[in-house]
């Protein structure tokens, strides 16, 4: 990872009519190699990083390679399914902000999130939200 | 001073809303493909062309807690 580097992210109306948010594309190479880019919501009040379930086969996981656990979550509690083998992950903007993405998978999850271990762990992030902009900085 | 670097912007171009439920495949901010599941969208994703999945939520979102 470049050390000091920085990314200056707009939050973005991704879907029309709704907020702008802080919306991140990441990269997510698969066990062959093959590389997904994926847009998620930065979440800082997620631990983990947090996939809709369908994604899982995209990502090459098998049924055998998830555990599944119990979660809780602001509305309540639920199962998700933690990845055995983590995935190389760069945010797709900044190809040197890598971090070994271990990601979990969670049924009528609406999108990706970004979360505090594997992403956050990996940089240093400062949220201006009066200018509705993210950045992140390698550390 | 460390370099900063400034992402993409924007994301879609495309009114997203017919695909609510769906994820879709941005290019150039431009919805080129949709299915249920984005393993589906493997056939038509190009990594060298700057493809991005997203998925679009079932419903619209005012306030946001999570």
């Amino acid at each position: 990872m470049s050390s000091g580097t920085s990314l200056r992210v707009e939050f973005s109306e991704l879907f029309s009519g709704e907020d702008p948010r802080p919306w991140l594309s990441v990269t997510i190479a698969d066990a062959t190699g093959d590389e997904y880019e994926i847009v998620g919501l930065v979440d800082t009040g997620s631990d983990v990083c947090a996939l809709p379930v369908e994604s899982a086969e995209l990502l090459g996981y098998f049924e055998r390679d998830l555990t599944e656990e119990d979660f809780d979550h602001a509305g309540g509690s639920g199962t998700l399914w933690v990845a055995s083998q983590g995935r190389r992950a760069w945010v797709t903007d900044s190809p040197t902000m890598v971090f070994a993405m271990m990601p979990q998978f969670i049924e009528d999850l609406e999108y990706a999130l970004w979360g505090r271990a594997d992403f956050l762990e990996s940089f240093l992030l400062h949220f201006h939200e009066s200018e509705s902009v993210f950045e992140l900085t390698a550390t | 001073m460390p370099a900063i670097e400034r992402a993409r912007k924007p994301l879609s171009i495309d009114n997203l809303d017919p695909y609510r439920g769906e994820w879709v495949l941005l290019r150039d901010g431009r919805v080129v493909d949709h299915a249920v599941t984005p393993e589906k969208l493997k056939r038509t994703y190009r990594s060298s062309r700057g493809d991005r999945l997203v998925k679009v939520p079932r419903h619209k979102s005012g306030i946001l807690v999570l």
